[in-house]
């Protein structure tokens, strides 16, 4: 069973989070302060942290930066602060995911569960001889034609699957619509058509935990997709 | 630091050593140039004393000559020492030789007796004309008129015969007879003319003879007139006359010689003079003290010694007792000098000019009575160099060392003037006198000053005392080098503060004159100008050659002047147009801007800093207000997230009543509506504030309209709206921000998805227009839009003013600010049902071939580096 410290000084959001997260199974530890965090993660045997930024005594940043120093374990920030430059900071800063409130139960449950099995079980996912693309938690194996994210099988059509597999095989580099048309469908793109943009956005919806925010299937406006190479 | 070297100590210290400096150096150039210029007595010699300066040969120079004048006159006045008025003086004698001869009255010449010689010259002379008849038997006959009588005088070999004196009125018949006219002369030698009245005379007439004679009023010692003198003597007409004019001139010298004579007894009695001198005839054998006095013509009036019985012993004495004299005897020219300036040439020279009345050689003696008793020059001289010579040597040292110092401590308080102790107060102290007008100070100090020393050394004369000098020279140098100081100082530090001009009356004048100018309106000042212009040109053309080429420079530098005008107006207009075009931070130069050029300037520049002052603040105030937004956001949004997390809780329990179930539905609605409100309100409100960075590249339009197609193409098809596409087939490409350009068209398509009537078309464009990307999304409103399109973009502002759905009412206007951030031009068309959107943006200027990207640089984890550094700074 993993122990999960949530906090934030808001008492109420702390006992919510608990309450979600104690159905899924999961033990909590609760601090309403920077420090008590910080406390707490050097006494307790603590597996994840979600933590708000804006706090008292010490902050969720300055904590996580303290904590990063000894530990390891997935941190996911939890605040109010919605600004592109804010979530690249706490990012940047050590945290594994970032979450703006006000934020959707479901999703949190989903990032931490995301987290916990990257944690806990990918380590020695990788199998020997076979064709294995991985970025992040999303792991496409050729061979067995299998898809998964976090260790959680996805299911995706063929289509869907030699989209991904084209984005995953050539990580980083943009492709526009016609570029991918052509070289799943084999032949020439004729025009506006939005079929390729529609199968993006269902990959998107299997592969993310949250399709507005993806981390691995992203949208380049006015010039392409890409698979981010993590 | 302190400058201890500014403090008033010191200052004080330096204008006393000044003005001291100052005095020293005037007294002893004062005393330089008395003593050497205008006495004479050069520059300061070690040996010798007072008799061998300058100004001593010089005046001994002068007295020596004056001595021989007196000498000389004083031997024709006197006999035996005495002055005898009834001497005889032979006026042949006197005239020719200008020495008197007292002669015997019997001794032959023509003598009158000084007394009658004197009143003579007193009297004047009256000229006559004289007749002489001489006839062949050796009769003579005078004729000449005196007064109303016509005198008739006969001479019959030297003797007088007759003399008559004819009354003319009476005789009026004789008169004619009496002359002789040119008929007269011819007949001479033929016929006996009775020529005189009453004297039968028929012996034939020799000559008729005209003579220039003097009226007698006098007669001369053993003779009756001077006409029997000439008969006696047998002098022939031209004797005669040449007697008359030797007469004549003694009469018209022997006043004056007379008495230079008496004066020179005055001025060369010993109390007046401390020249001694004497003239001895050598004739004489023995000389005593006792009839020293009978013998010389002299000035002593006492040896004061027993031992003189001759004239070497005399001459002994005069060596024994003088130490400056000369000796000169006439018989062997001898000349013995004694430290006297001057040369045997000298005083024969003077000799010749002045002889001595003495029968036969003389000597002459001339010295110095070096006790300068009497108050002459000499003792004058004497008693200056007395005074002057122990200070003289310093005189000159102190006026090198005076001119030094007073230039040094000038320097030094030149210098300090104004400066005050404190290192970092730099600036100039000004005193009240300081702030007196610069004339006033100048009147007050600088006109005393040159007044006391014009009057004060017109008063300084060489024969002031040293104690006098000291004085008076010192306190008028003081008081004038005060007043000098005083102004001099004043008007440095003016100077150094800049107020010398500015602090002046002058400047006052000249200021109110411009003050008055500029107050007038710019046409009357035109119009003065050209008038003034115009006059001058005019009154210059009249005046002739040189009156043109004056004109013509005038017009020249006129034409000059308005050059140079035009150009600072094009610099000022160049500024305004700046200014205008939104550069509102620039200044104009004022440099070289002059006169209204310059008041323009100044009032532009003022504006242009207010308005740019206005923008600053309100561009400074529309960021707190975002800064605001987005704080109050960040403290909505907590409360937000437990009101969605508890309904959400509350909507797992198991609740059996269908009410309750709605009722949190509706929570869960405006819960989540108030969460897009918040966010869509900070980002309205930064973006209308210009708050965001954008990041320009190239952007193929269609594709992210397909991009967009793909995301919305559920919404659409879920309220049955059919999206019909217009699109070139060849890539549209535009200079945009990505991520900003999809937020304008999703927020579009979501205004679409929300308020298109169901089941209706949505018609999206794209066009090229020249080199214009034209975007057009049209589609039919499910609600009447009674509103104006332009408040559609207002924020806060929506279609459906009177209903409430999802959606914060800020989409357009977001959408409408992002477009323009990124150069395009949003505008909403509404006509009935109908709304329309057009975007433009310039299209992107063509690459030789369009590339696929080869995807991305980080920009994300660059930026994010970026902060992390920022963020980490800032805390501990």
């Amino acid at each position: 069973m993993n122990t999960i410290l949530v906090c934030d000084d808001d008492r109420e959001i702390v006992d919510a989070i608990e309450i979600y997260l104690t159905q899924e199974g999961y033990r909590i530890l609760k601090a309403y302060d920077g420090i008590q965090a910080v406390d707490m993660m050097q006494k307790k045997d603590i597996q994840l942290l979600i933590i708000d930024i804006m706090m008292p005594r010490l902050d969720g940043l300055r904590a996580t930066l303290k904590i990063r120093e000894k530990s390891s374990i997935p941190i996911i920030i939890l605040s109010a602060k919605s600004e592109d430059a804010d979530k690249i900071l706490g990012l940047n800063i050590g945290a594994d995911d970032y979450v703006t409130k006000p934020f959707n139960p479901l999703e949190l449950v989903a990032r931490v569960k995301s987290q916990l099995r990257r944690y806990t079980k990918l380590g020695n996912v990788a199998e020997e001889n076979q064709k294995i693309y991985q970025t992040g938690g999303l792991v496409m194996n050729d061979d067995l034609k299998e898809v998964t994210v976090d260790g959680e099988p996805v299911k995706l059509t063929p289509i869907e699957y030699n989209i991904l597999l084209l984005l995953v095989k050539n990580q980083g580099k943009v492709f526009s619509i016609n570029q991918i048309y052509e070289s799943i469908w084999n032949e020439d793109a004729i025009g506006a058509d939005n079929t390729v943009a529609v199968h993006i956005r269902h990959i998107r919806e299997k592969i993310e935990i949250n399709a507005k925010e993806p981390r691995y299937l992203k949208v380049v406006w006015g010039i392409g997709y890409k698979v981010e190479k993590l | 630091m302190r400058r201890w070297e500014y403090s008033g100590g010191w200052k004080a210290l330096a204008i006393l050593l000044n003005e001291a400096c100052a005095v020293i150096l005037v007294l002893s150039v004062v005393i330089c140039t008395l003593y050497m210029g205008s006495s004479g007595f050069g520059w300061p010699r070690e040996e010798g004393g007072f008799e061998n300066t300058s100004a001593y040969e010089n005046e001994v120079m002068e007295q020596i000559h004056r001595c021989i004048r007196a000498a000389s006159r004083e031997s024709k006045f006197e006999e035996n020492g005495i002055y005898d008025a009834d001497q005889v003086i032979d006026v042949e004698e006197y005239a020719r030789e200008n020495r008197a001869v007292h002669s015997d009255p019997s001794g032959g010449g023509l003598c009158y007796k000084l007394t009658d010689l004197l009143n003579w010259s007193l009297d004047g002379i009256q000229t006559i004309s004289l007749t002489k008849i001489t006839y062949e038997d050796g009769t003579a006959g005078y004729l000449y008129e005196e007064g109303d009588y016509t005198v008739q005088l006969v001479y019959e070999r030297g003797a007088a015969v007759s003399s008559s004196f004819v009354y003319r009125d009476e005789q009026g018949v004789l008169e004619e007879e009496l002359f002789f006219d040119t008929d007269a002369q011819t007949a001479l030698g033929e016929e006996v003319i009775p020529p005189i009245s009453g004297f039968e005379q028929t012996s034939l007439i020799l000559s008729v003879d005209q003579i220039a004679g003097i009226e007698e009023k006098y007669t001369p010692e053993a003779y009756g007139s001077i006409i029997d003198y000439a008969e006696e003597h047998r002098l022939s007409p031209e004797e005669l006359e040449a007697l008359y004019q030797d007469l004549e001139s003694a009469l018209s010298v022997i006043y004056n010689d007379f008495y230079s004579y008496k004066e020179n007894l005055e001025l060369f009695s010993p109390s007046m003079t401390n020249m001694r001198y004497f003239i001895v005839p050598n004739s004489v054998e023995q000389i005593t003290e006792k009839n020293f006095e009978q013998v010389a013509y002299t000035n002593i009036k006492k040896l004061g010694t027993e031992e003189i019985r001759d004239r070497e012993s005399l001459l002994d004495y005069i060596r024994t007792a003088y130490s400056d004299y000369l000796i000169f005897d006439s018989s062997n020219m001898e000349f013995e000098i004694s430290n006297m300036p001057v040369t045997l040439s000298d005083v024969s020279s003077y000799l010749k000019g002045y002889p001595p009345s003495v029968d036969g050689d003389y000597t002459l003696v001339i010295a110095v009575d070096s006790k300068y008793m009497a108050s002459d020059n000499l003792r004058e001289f004497k008693w200056q160099y007395d005074e002057i010579r122990p200070v003289s040597r310093m005189a000159v040292y102190g006026s090198v060392l005076g001119a030094l110092l007073y230039l040094l401590t000038m320097v030094y308080l030149t210098v300090a003037a104004g400066r005050g102790t404190d290192d970092r107060d730099r600036s100039i102290r000004l005193n009240r006198f300081d702030r007196l007008k610069t004339e006033a100070a100048l009147v007050v100090c600088g006109v005393p000053s040159v007044l006391l020393a014009v009057f004060g050394s017109s008063f300084l004369s060489p024969f002031m005392g040293l104690r006098d000098l000291i004085q008076y020279g010192g306190g008028l140098t003081f008081a004038i080098n005060l007043l000098f100081l005083t102004c001099y100082l004043s008007i440095v530090r003016r100077l150094k503060s800049g107020i010398l001009w500015k602090g002046s009356i002058l400047f006052m004048a000249a200021d109110a004159v411009r003050a008055m100018m500029l107050r007038r309106k710019i046409s009357t000042r035109v119009v003065v100008t050209y008038l003034l212009f115009l006059a001058g040109n005019f009154v210059l053309l009249c005046c002739g050659a040189f009156g043109f080429l004056l004109a013509v420079s005038l017009d020249f530098a006129v034409g000059a002047v308005l050059v140079q005008r035009a150009v600072q107006r094009q610099r000022v207009l160049d500024g305004i147009e700046k200014i205008s075009q939104g550069d509102l931070a620039y200044q104009i130069p004022l440099e070289q801007l002059g006169g209204d050029n310059r008041l323009l300037a100044e009032a532009v520049n003022q504006m242009g800093g207010g308005l740019s002052m206005a923008v600053e603040k309100s561009i400074k105030d529309e960021r707190l207000k975002t800064d605001l937004i987005t704080n109050v956001s960040h403290d909505i949004k907590t409360p937000l997230t437990s009101i969605i997390n508890y309904v959400d809780l509350l909507k797992r329990e198991e609740i059996p009543n269908e009410r309750v179930r709605n009722y949190l539905g509706i929570l869960e609605d405006k819960a989540q509506r108030l969460k897009h409100l918040t966010d869509d309100l900070v980002e309205a409100s930064k973006i209308s504030s210009g708050n965001v960075k954008l990041e320009f590249i190239r952007i193929n339009f269609q594709e992210l309209i397909n991009q967009t197609n793909g995301e919305f193409s559920e919404k659409f098809e879920e309220k049955g709206l059919q999206l019909v596409l217009n699109m070139p087939k060849e890539p549209v490409i535009i200079e945009a921000d990505g991520r900003r350009l999809w937020r304008i068209i999703e927020n579009l398509y979501n205004n679409a998805a929300k308020y298109a009537m169901p089941r209706t078309r949505i018609y999206v464009d794209l066009t090229v227009v020249g080199h214009m990307v034209r975007f057009h999304i049209k589609n039919i409103s499910e609600q009447p839009l009674n509103i104006e399109a332009g408040e559609l973009t207002e924020r806060f502002i929506r279609g459906d003013v009177a209903r409430s759905t999802e959606g914060s009412g800020l989409g357009l206007s977001i959408a409408k600010n992002l477009t323009e951030l990124q150069k395009g031009s949003f505008d909403i068309y509404l006509d009935g049902d109908l709304f329309k959107v057009t975007i433009i943006f310039p299209e992107a200027p063509r690459l030789e071939e369009y590339e696929e990207p080869e995807g991305l640089p980080g920009e994300e984890g660059r930026a994010a580096g970026l902060l992390t550094d920022q963020y980490l700074e800032s805390g501990e």
